[in-house]
């Protein structure tokens, strides 16, 4: 168990809060620009969108750094094999 | 069902934040149990079409009312909370795990609502603990079938937009909430939700 290292726990939290309000952000801005009938409004949104969908992978990919840091292999071949899932899972729904 | 399942993904980002600086999430344990839930998930739809839905709604429903029984049993569960350092019968928990993945796969049930009693009845977990971890869990099971929907197009993404700000809203609420809610009240309204699913699936077994 990685309850010792309450690191891991807190920078995993920041990587997420920074994708979550980036999220928000470019979501809120999406719909002031599809107010504005801006072009661009649904690529914005579409990124915020794709953004909430990245955030619980970039937490799986820290996850994997971090235990490569502090060489929980255990962690790390979870982390790795998350990572494979996805992958396989998307390019088999593709 | 694509912009539900990105609300699905937004509430469990959201949530996690919260739950991963109070240290109530279980990486280690979470992430492990990701990735049978995620291998279950694969056999689930594979096997499909060889297991009968009626049989699995009928054996499932009776899994959950055991579980919620179980998860009533107040002694037990003051000793759970108590005791707790690390999880117990991992190995079980794994296997269990594993075959959640397949029948939330086959019977289009959350994953929560299989993976909770798990972690608190087999696993004894603190019903907090084992919350927050399941949270954490379901925004990695349900991103990669999020971003095919949005790949192929199928959210209406002017629509999505401010159910998500709501969601946003709600999940930030709801984890700064539930330092506040007792485990006992945790527990009585998962016993709630434990029971109404287990009656839906009985209905539609029968």
């Amino acid at each position: 168990m990685m309850r010792s290292s309450d690191t891991v726990h807190l920078r995993i939290a920041r990587i997420l809060r920074l994708s979550a309000y980036t999220a928000l952000i470019l979501i809120l801005c999406s719909i002031i620009l599809k107010l504005l009938d801006i072009s661009i409004a649904a690529y914005v949104a579409a990124t915020g969108i794709g953004l909430i969908i990245a955030s619980p992978l970039l937490g799986v990919i820290a996850a994997a750094i971090i235990a490569l840091q502090i060489k929980n292999i255990k962690f790390l071949f979870a982390a790795i094999s998350i990572l494979l899932i996805f992958i396989v899972t998307f390019l088999a729904g593709l | 069902v694509g912009t539900s399942l990105v609300c699905i993904v937004a509430v469990s980002s959201v949530a996690a934040i919260d739950f991963l600086r109070s240290d109530r999430v279980d990486l280690d344990l979470g992430m492990t149990l990701a990735l049978a839930a995620s291998i279950g998930a694969v056999a689930g739809s594979i096997l499909i079409t060889y297991i009968p839905s009626k049989i699995l709604y009928l054996s499932f429903s009776i899994v959950l009312f055991v579980a919620a029984v179980n998860m009533t049993r107040p002694r037990r569960i003051m000793l759970i909370d108590k005791q707790y350092g690390a999880p117990s019968n991992i190995g079980l928990g794994y296997g269990v795990s594993f075959l959640s993945g397949g029948i939330s796969g086959i019977l289009g049930v959350g994953g929560g609502i299989i993976r909770v009693p798990l972690m608190r009845v087999i696993m004894r977990m603190p019903m907090k603990i084992a919350t927050a971890t399941s949270s954490y869990m379901i925004g990695i099971l349900a991103a990669p079938a999020a971003l095919l929907y949005l790949l192929r197009g199928d959210i209406d993404i002017f629509k999505a937009a401010p159910i998500i700000i709501g969601v946003y809203g709600g999940s930030s609420l709801g984890a700064a909430f539930s330092h506040r809610i007792t485990s006992l009240l945790l527990r009585i309204l998962f016993v709630a939700i434990l029971i109404f699913t287990a009656y839906r699936m009985l209905l539609r077994g029968l």
